[in-house]
């Protein structure tokens, strides 16, 4: 085949609509779909020697029809399980964007607060650029991020009268600055719009189980919410919801921080063919560590009623450690004995199949090797001690 | 989780893709713009897969055990493509289809035999 005819811009503007499907879908199908509508644009070129705008119309409702009808097909697919730890995780993400729309409530309490704007703005524009100039996207963010910690000081000495003579500062500062934020609040909203495909896809990442129909019921909400901010006049009420409003975000925070503090926690993660964890383990190393697991078995004799007893270690199987610090370099093959916490889950069997383990909202993911159904443990290593 | 099978038993009759699609993999593997090329070419115009139709449909006979992956190392192409082959469950899906359609004919080309040309003008009025 000859698949000479360079048009990135088409084949980006394909892959972006190729988004438009559910992931798993896209994974295996939308390589190949980008390479039929390279065809399909080329054919078009050789035909005609331009591409028309009716030919954008049959793609676009090539995808509309048919990714819809593939999210049908997920959602038909998803187990109640599954659907509860979206649902779950939807609360999660909620809480994330609550925090996102702090500039909102800043406009709900105190009206003109256009520095969000700007801070919108660049966030537009980071999007926009960030895949050609990074340098350019950390001084954006680090920027952005200056700005939005000096409104929430702002607001937070306006809500309980700080003192603090830097909080004083910073608020002077947005103060003085303010009539100069003139940018609108539609360039606001339309940038805080421009930004759910950058939320997205680290959920995405995380969960695995967010769908583009919570980002669209999120978008609405975000564009509800703004819409409010732009009619409604500060009162006492809004100040209490104010209040409110930090407190969630305390809270929020807080939680964020306890699920970074855990993540930075040694974890080793295994796989584990065996119900049974108690008896022995040999830790081997062949790129990966492995922990060979031993039944300990008793066999006794008994002779004019003397019992004697051998004990023999019987290899029962293999796992693996994905995650190992160096310092188990010392069990080397020595026997150890493990404790920690072991959770049973049905895998996925088979060579080069991709299995993930979740913990907490993060979830690791390895390839699976060796035929047959696997068990694989989230293994919390608590200690490895020498025999 | 059972899933309703779509192409299950041999007298269930076939979506136009899927039969177009069927057919223009037996008489070789393709890929998937070749295969919608095929189907338009068929189908005389009257069948036109996008590219996500077409994987959308190729996706469910894939489930359904009618159509295989094929890995092909074609050396000047340097994408990889995947090509699709009819299964033995695919083509016996084809024959029965076809099979049907024939024995449809039969009984139609009967149906008319049997009715008088005075029936006819009848029945046109």
């Amino acid at each position: 085949m000859q698949n000479k005819i360079i048009m990135p811009s088409a084949d980006k503007a394909y892959l972006w609509l190729l988004s438009f499907y559910p992931e798993k879908y896209r994974k295996e199908y939308g390589e190949q779909m980008l390479y039929m509508f390279k065809d399909l644009y080329r054919e078009q070129i050789e035909l005609y020697g331009t591409i028309n705008f009716m030919f954008w119309v049959t793609i676009v409702k090539d995808v509309i029809i048919s990714s819809s009808a593939q999210h049908f097909e997920t959602m038909k697919q998803k187990s109640l399980q599954e659907i509860a730890l979206s649902l779950g995780n939807s609360v999660l993400i909620a809480l994330f964007i609550l925090l996102l729309l702090t500039p909102a409530i800043a406009d709900l309490l105190y009206t003109s607060s256009q520095i969000f704007a700007l801070l919108n703005m660049n966030l537009a524009l980071f999007i926009w650029i960030m895949n050609n100039m990074p340098q350019i996207l950390i001084a954006g963010i680090v920027i952005s991020i200056i700005l939005y910690l000096i409104t929430i000081i702002h607001l937070l000495v306006v809500l309980f009268k700080i003192k603090q003579p830097l909080f004083v500062k910073l608020h002077n500062l947005y103060i003085r600055f303010k009539p100069y934020f003139v940018i609108s609040n539609i360039l606001s909203l339309s940038s805080f719009m421009m930004l759910i495909p950058l939320i997205i896809p680290f959920f995405v990442n995380v969960s695995g189980v967010f769908t583009q129909e919570t980002g669209i019921l999120f978008k609405s909400f975000f564009v509800i919410i703004l819409t409010l901010s732009q009619m409604v006049k500060p009162s006492k009420l809004l100040q209490s919801i104010g209040l409110i409003w930090f407190a969630l975000i305390a809270i929020f925070v807080g939680y964020l921080l306890f699920i970074i503090y855990q993540e930075f926690q040694p974890q080793y993660y295994g796989t584990f063919p065996l119900d049974d964890i108690k008896g022995v383990y040999k830790l081997n190393y062949d790129g990966d560590y492995w922990i060979t697991y031993y039944d300990v078995k008793e066999q006794c004799t008994q002779i004019n009623s003397i019992k004697q007893c051998n004990t023999s270690l019987i290899k029962k199987g293999n796992t693996s450690i994905v995650e190992a610090p160096g310092e188990l370099d010392k069990y080397l093959d020595k026997s150890i004995i493990v404790t920690g916490e072991f959770v049973k889950i049905h895998g996925p069997g088979g060579d080069n199949k991709q299995f993930c383990i979740k913990s907490g909202i993060t979830s690791k993911c390895r390839k699976s090797t060796g035929h047959g159904i696997w068990y694989f443990s989230p293994l919390k290593i608590k200690s490895i001690k020498l025999k | 989780m059972s899933k309703k099978k779509m192409f299950s038993t041999n007298y269930e009759p076939l979506t136009p893709s899927v039969f177009y699609i069927l057919l223009s993999l037996s008489i070789k593997e393709k890929h998937g713009y070749e295969i919608m090329k095929e189907v338009q070419d068929t189908s005389k115009g009257k069948i036109k897969l996008g590219p996500g139709t077409l994987y959308g449909t190729i996706k469910r006979m894939l489930e359904e055990k009618l159509i295989i992956e094929v890995q092909k190392n074609n050396h000047e192409d340097l994408e990889r493509r995947k090509y699709y082959k009819l299964t033995k469950h695919g083509q016996s899906i084809l024959s029965s289809e076809l099979k049907r359609f024939a024995d449809a004919l039969e009984i139609a080309k009967q149906s008319t035999l049997n009715i008088s040309p005075l029936k006819l003008i009848t029945y046109s009025v």
